[in-house]
C-alpha cells in the first residue's frame, strides 16, 4: 500500500497540498513571467538608462525629461487622440447603423448581409491601405482621377486633387472603415438579445414610437454600444498599418509610428528613450483598457438585456426595404470591392498605370511569376508558414493552461494571472515588439539565441494574442462542468492525464476555432514582424512593405493578392468545419447538466 | 473502513468565510453502508469531496483502510486514494462511449499495465453489474439520466474500490426510477461487500438505504443511529423536522417529568408525554407526534394515552393511506390512517395516541 508524502515545515506543507493538484501552475508562472513580466519590467527599468541594451550606462531622468519638454509627444498624443476618436465614432455610427438594420429590421437576406459586413476584415490592414494609397493619392489616386474627369464635365480643371489621403482625414477615414465589422460584431448581439416586452411595456404606457426608441431603446443599448466605442478606441490607439504607410510620408507621428521611427530609422537609435516612449504608450493604453473593464462589469448588472432568446421586435421598414441596400453597396465598394480592384490591376502592370485601354493592353502576369520564380519568395512563405504554425499552436497551448489555472483552482493569484492577461493586452503590439527586441540584446537574455530569428516574432505574436486566447479557451473551461474532471480525479487518473483524456477533447472545438483564428491572424501580422525584421526572419507582409517601400508597387499588389486569396480559402474552409465542431461539442457538454 | 476525527473545513466567499463542516467525527465499518442525511448546505457534500480528496480539509483527520489519507501532514491526492465515486451531476464523460467510459480508469488511472483484454473484461463485468453491456457502443450523451447514472456506477466500480462514494446520485432522476435504483444501487453495494458512504437531503433514501444515518446540520452531526433510532426517537427538534413528517405542539410544562412522563399543557388540551430530560414547571415546550401514530377511537384502559376530540376537514387519499387534517378546537392536526379507514369529511372522531409515542423539546 502507498503511504502520503509527508513534508516537514507546515508551511510548505500547506501550500504544497494547495499546488500539487496543479504541477503545471509551476510552469505558467515561468512562461507568463518569461513572456510578459521580465520583457514588461525591464522595458520601464530601460527607460531609466543610458547607453545600449548590450551595455546599459548609469541611471538618468533624462529620457522623460527630455521627451516632455519636447512638441513630438504631445504632437504624437494629439494625432493619436483626434484620429482614434474621429475614426471610432464613424465605426460605431456605420456599426450601430448596421446592426439595427440586420436585427431589428425587416431587411431581406439578413445572413448574407452579415458576412458581407464583417468580410473586410479578410484584407490585411497593410494592404487596406496600400490600396487606398492607389485610390485617393491626390495624383495618381484612381478615385481622384475620376473626380477629375467628373469635374471637368462641368468645366472645373484640377491638376491634383481633389482628395488626399496623406492627410488627418484620410487617416480618420481608413480607421473608421477598418474598425466597422468588429464593433459590428461587439453590438449585434445585445441588439438581438433585447427583451422586447421592455419596447412592448414603453408602448403599452402610451409613448410613441420614436419616444420608444428614444427613451427605451436607445438608454438599454447604449452600454452595449459604448463599451464597443472604447474597444474600439483601444484598437485605434495602437494601430499601426495606415499610420505608418500614410502617415509617416506625410509627417503625421501617432504612438506608434513615433516609437517605429525611434527604434528603426533613426541611427544611432536612443534605446532609453524609445523605451520612455514604450512606457508612456502602455500607461495610456492601460488607462483606456481599465476603463473598459469597468464598463464590462456595469454592463453585466444592466441585466436587462439578458441571454434569453427570444426573437427581438421588428421593425417595418415599408418602401424604404430596397434602397436601403444602397447603403451596404456603397461599404461594400469602399471595404472590399475598390482596394481589391485596384491591387487585382496594380498587380498586373509591370509599372503602375491609370486604368485605361493602352494599359489594358499591357496586362501580364509577370508580377506572380517574378515572385514565385525570385529566390525571396518560398523562404518568406516558409518562415510565415513557421511563425503561424508555432504562434498558433503555443498561444492555444499556454492559453489553455493559465485558463485551467484561472478557472480551476482556488488559488489566490488566479486573479492577478486573469488581470496579467488584461495588462497584455494593453500593451500595442509595437511595444511588444520593442520590449521583446531591447530585452533579447541584454546579458542574460542574449544567450537564449532568438534575436533576428523568425523565434522572437513567434515570441512577440503569442504575447499579443494570449489575451484574446485565454478569453476563449476561459469561456470554454468554463462550459466544462467541474465534476467532469474531477470524476477522473476520483477514478485515479491524475491531472496531466485529465487534461490530456477529458478537458482537451470536451473542449477541442474551441481549441480548434482558436487556433484557426490565430493561425490566420500571425500569417498576416505586421507591426511585430516589422519592428523585429532582420534578413533572415522576413515574412510576407514585411517583404510586401519591403517592396512597396522601394516603389515595387506591382510585386507588392501581386503578393497582397496571394496573401488574400490564400487567407479567404483557409477562412471559407474552416468557416464551414468549426460551427459544426461547435454545434457537437456544446450540445454534448450542456447534455450534461440537468 | 472510514474514519473521521475532527474534521473542519471552512470557503472564503468574497470577504466572509464560511465554516462549511466543524468538528466533524465519525466512522464507517467495513461493507457498512452510511448515510450522510442534511438540508443543503449542511455539510455533508464538503464532508464526502474531503474523503474523496476533492477538498482539501482545514483541520482533521482522514483515513481509508489502514491509510491516513488527510491529516498529521500528509495529503493524498484524489487519484491515489482507493475510492469510486459517484457524482450528483452523473459527470459521465460526453466525448466517449459507454465503454471508453469505464475504460478510462483502467486505462489512464492508478492502477495501471493491464493488458488490452483484461481491461475488456473488468469493463464488461462492470457494465453487467449495472445491467449496460448491451449500450457499451453508445456514446453517453444519446443515454436516458438513469443510463448516464449506471454508466457513473460501472465506472466508479470498475477500478475495484474499498469505498464507493455517492453524492446525491438519485436527485437527478424522476420519482420513479429513483425507486426503482434505490433499491438496486443498495443490493449491488451489498452484494460486492464494498463500504458505502452516501451523501443525500432525501430521507426517504436516506431511511430505506443505510445500515446507519448521520443527520447532519451547519456543518456539525445532529444525531448518528440506525435508520428506525433517528426516525423514531429523533434527539432534537431539527432532527424531528427533518426526518419524517410530525406535528409540532406548542405547550408549557405543567408536571415535570416523573418516570419519564411529562404533562404538558398546549392548546389542544393537556397531554402526557415522553421524556429523559430534565423539565421545570412552566418550561415553554414543544411536542411532537408522528401522523401515523395517531389511531382513531379512544382507548380509556390505558392511563398512558391521550385522546383528543376533533373533526375531519380534509382527506387527502394517497393509494396506501389517507392523510387527514383533523381540527382539534382552533388547531388542526394531520393524522395519516390505513386507507381502508371509513372516515369522511365532517366526522366528529375522536383520536387517541400513547404518550411513548410523543417526545418534547425545549422550545
Amino acid at each position: 500500500m502507498m503511504t502520503g508524502r509527508i513534508l516537514a515545515p507546515k508551511l510548505l506543507r500547506d501550500a504544497w497540498g494547495k499546488l500539487h493538484n496543479h504541477l503545471h501552475f509551476a510552469f505558467v508562472v515561468i512562461v507568463v513571467t518569461w513572456l510578459v513580466i521580465i520583457p514588461l519590467l525591464n522595458l520601464i527599468v530601460f527607460s531609466f538608462r543610458m547607453g545600449h541594451p548590450t551595455s546599459p550606462g548609469p541611471w538618468t531622468l533624462a529620457k522623460y525629461i527630455g521627451i516632455f519638454s519636447s512638441a513630438v509627444l504631445w504632437n504624437a498624443l494629439l494625432n493619436t487622440g483626434i484620429i482614434a476618436g474621429c475614426g471610432t465614432l464613424i465605426s460605431i455610427g456605420c456599426a450601430a447603423f448596421f446592426a439595427y438594420l440586420v436585427e431589428r429590421t425587416d431587411l431581406p437576406w439578413r445572413e448574407m448581409l452579415w458576412t458581407l459586413i464583417v468580410l473586410p476584415m479578410a484584407i490585411p490592414g497593410i494592404l487596406f491601405a496600400m490600396s487606398w494609397i492607389l485610390l485617393l493619392s491626390p495624383k495618381i489616386g484612381l478615385a481622384n482621377i475620376v473626380l477629375r474627369h467628373a469635374a471637368s464635365l462641368f468645366g472645373i480643371e484640377l491638376s491634383d486633387g481633389p482628395l488626399n489621403i496623406y492627410t488627418v482625414g484620410g487617416l480618420i477615414f481608413l480607421d473608421g472603415l477598418r474598425g466597422v465589422p468588429t464593433a459590428f460584431l461587439l453590438i449585434v448581439g445585445s441588439m438581438r438579445m433585447m427583451d422586447p416586452a421592455l419596447e412592448e411595456a414603453a408602448e403599452a404606457s402610451g409613448l410613441s414610437k420614436s419616444k420608444t426608441f428614444f427613451l427605451v431603446t436607445a438608454p438599454l443599448l447604449w452600454p452595449a454600444v459604448f463599451g464597443a466605442a472604447l474597444y474600439s478606441f483601444i484598437s485605434s490607439l495602437e494601430s499601426f498599418e495606415g499610420a505608418l504607410a500614410i502617415g509617416l510620408p506625410a509627417n503625421i507621428f501617432m504612438l506608434s509610428t513615433l516609437i517605429y521611427f525611434q527604434a528603426r530609422m533613426i541611427a544611432p537609435t536612443d534605446y532609453g528613450a524609445t523605451a520612455a516612449y514604450g512606457v508612456i504608450f502602455v500607461l495610456v493604453m492601460l488607462g483606456f483598457v481599465w476603463w473598459y473593464l469597468k464598463i464590462l462589469r456595469r454592463k453585466e448588472m444592466f441585466a436587462v438585456i439578458t441571454g434569453r432568446g427570444f426573437r427581438p421586435r421588428i421593425h417595418g421598414l415599408g418602401r424604404w426595404r430596397y434602397p436601403i441596400f444602397g447603403i451596404f453597396v456603397i461599404y461594400l465598394i469602399l471595404t472590399v470591392l475598390a482596394p481589391t480592384l485596384v491591387l487585382l490591376w496594380a498587380s498586373l502592370l509591370p509599372i503602375y498605370k491609370v486604368p485605361s485601354l493602352e494599359a489594358l493592353g499591357r496586362l501580364t502576369v509577370a508580377n506572380y511569376h517574378a515572385l514565385v520564380t525570385g529566390a525571396r519568395f518560398w523562404p518568406v512563405v516558409w518562415n510565415t508558414v513557421v511563425v503561424s504554425i508555432a504562434t498558433s499552436g503555443i498561444t492555444m497551448i499556454c492559453a489553455l493552461l493559465v485558463s485551467w489555472v484561472v478557472v480551476r483552482t482556488r488559488l489566490r493569484f488566479r486573479f492577478a494571472l486573469d488581470g496579467l492577461m488584461y495588462v497584455s493586452y494593453a500593451v500595442p503590439t509595437i511595444v511588444i515588439a520593442l520590449a521583446l527586441a531591447m530585452m533579447y540584446l541584454q546579458v542574460p537574455f542574449k544567450y537564449v539565441p532568438v534575436y533576428g530569428t523568425v523565434w522572437i516574432i513567434v515570441v512577440g505574436l503569442v504575447v499579443h494574442y494570449l489575451a484574446f486566447a485565454t478569453r476563449l479557451t476561459n469561456s470554454a473551461v468554463i462550459q466544462v462542468h467541474r465534476e467532469l474532471e474531477e470524476a477522473a480525479h476520483t477514478s485515479g487518473i491524475r491531472p496531466g492525464g485529465t487534461l490530456l483524456w477529458v478537458t482537451v477533447p470536451l473542449i477541442a472545438p474551441a481549441m480548434v476555432a482558436g487556433s484557426l483564428w490565430v493561425f490566420t491572424h500571425a500569417s498576416r501580422a505586421f507591426s511585430i514582424p516589422l519592428m523585429l525584421a532582420s534578413r533572415r526572419n522576413e515574412v510576407l507582409a514585411v517583404t510586401m512593405w519591403n517592396y512597396w517601400d522601394n516603389g515595387d508597387v506591382g510585386l507588392t499588389a501581386a503578393l497582397g493578392m496571394i496573401l488574400i486569396v490564400t487567407l479567404a480559402f483557409i477562412t471559407f474552409g474552416g468557416r464551414r468545419i468549426i460551427p459544426r465542431a461547435f454545434e457537437a461539442g456544446t450540445a454534448s457538454i450542456k447534455g450534461q447538466r440537468s | 473502513m472510514i474514519q473521521i476525527v475532527g474534521l473542519s473545513k471552512s470557503f472564503a466567499t468574497g470577504k466572509d468565510v464560511v465554516s462549511a463542516v466543524s468538528d466533524v467525527t465519525f466512522e464507517v465499518q467495513p461493507g457498512e453502508f452510511y448515510t450522510l442525511l442534511g438540508p443543503s448546505g449542511c455539510g455533508k457534500t464538503t464532508t464526502l469531496r474531503c474523503i474523496a480528496g476533492l477538498e482539501t480539509p482545514d483541520a482533521g483527520k482522514i483515513a481509508i483502510g489502514e491509510r491516513t489519507v488527510s491529516g498529521d501532514g500528509i495529503f493524498v491526492p484524489a487519484y491515489e486514494r482507493e475510492i469510486g465515486m459517484v457524482f450528483q451531476s452523473y459527470a459521465v464523460w460526453p466525448h466517449l462511449t459507454v465503454f471508453d467510459n469505464v475504460a478510462l480508469p483502467l486505462k489512464h488511472g492508478r492502477v495501471g499495465n493491464l493488458r488490452r483484454a483484461e481491461i475488456n473484461d473488468r469493463v464488461l463485468e462492470s457494465l453487467r453489474l449495472v445491467k449496460m453491456d448491451s449500450l457499451a457502443a453508445r456514446y453517453v450523451p444519446y443515454l436516458s439520466g438513469g443510463q448516464q447514472q449506471r454508466v457513473a456506477l460501472a465506472r466508479a466500480l470498475v477500478v475495484r474500490p474499498k469505498v464507493l462514494l455517492l453524492d446525491e446520485p438519485l436527485s437527478n432522476l424522476d420519482a420513479k426510477l429513483r425507486d426503482e435504483m434505490r433499491l438496486e444501487i443498495k443490493e449491488l453495494v451489498k452484494g460486492l461487500g464494498i463500504t458505502g458512504l452516501y451523501v443525500t437531503h432525501d430521507q426517504v433514501e436516506a431511511l430505506s438505504m443505510s445500515d446507519r444515518v448521520a443527520v447532519m446540520f451547519e456543518g456539525h452531526i445532529v444525531q448518528e443511529g440506525v435508520p428506525r433510532e433517528v426516525y423514531e426517537e429523533p434527539n432534537s427538534l431539527f432532527v424531528a423536522q427533518f426526518v419524517g413528517f410530525a406535528n409540532f405542539l406548542e405547550g408549557e410544562v405543567l408536571d415535570p417529568p416523573a418516570d419519564g412522563i411529562a404533562c404538558v399543557a398546549t392548546p389542544y388540551g393537556n397531554l402526557s408525554c415522553h421524556s429523559n430530560e430534565v423539565y421545570g414547571k412552566g418550561d415553554h415546550v414543544v411536542v411532537v407526534i408522528r401522523p401515523e401514530k395517531l389511531r382513531i377511537g379512544r382507548e380509556e384502559t390505558d392511563p398512558l394515552m391521550n385522546t383528543l376530540k376533533g373533526v375531519i376537514r380534509r382527506i387527502v387519499f394517497r393509494g396506501a393511506s389517507l392523510e387527514c387534517l383533523v381540527e382539534v378546537g382552533s388547531k388542526a392536526l394531520q393524522a395519516v390512517f390505513e386507507s381502508g379507514s371509513a372516515v369522511r369529511e365532517g366526522d366528529q372522531i375522536e383520536l387517541s395516541f400513547a404518550a411513548q409515542s410523543c417526545a418534547i423539546f425545549r422550545h
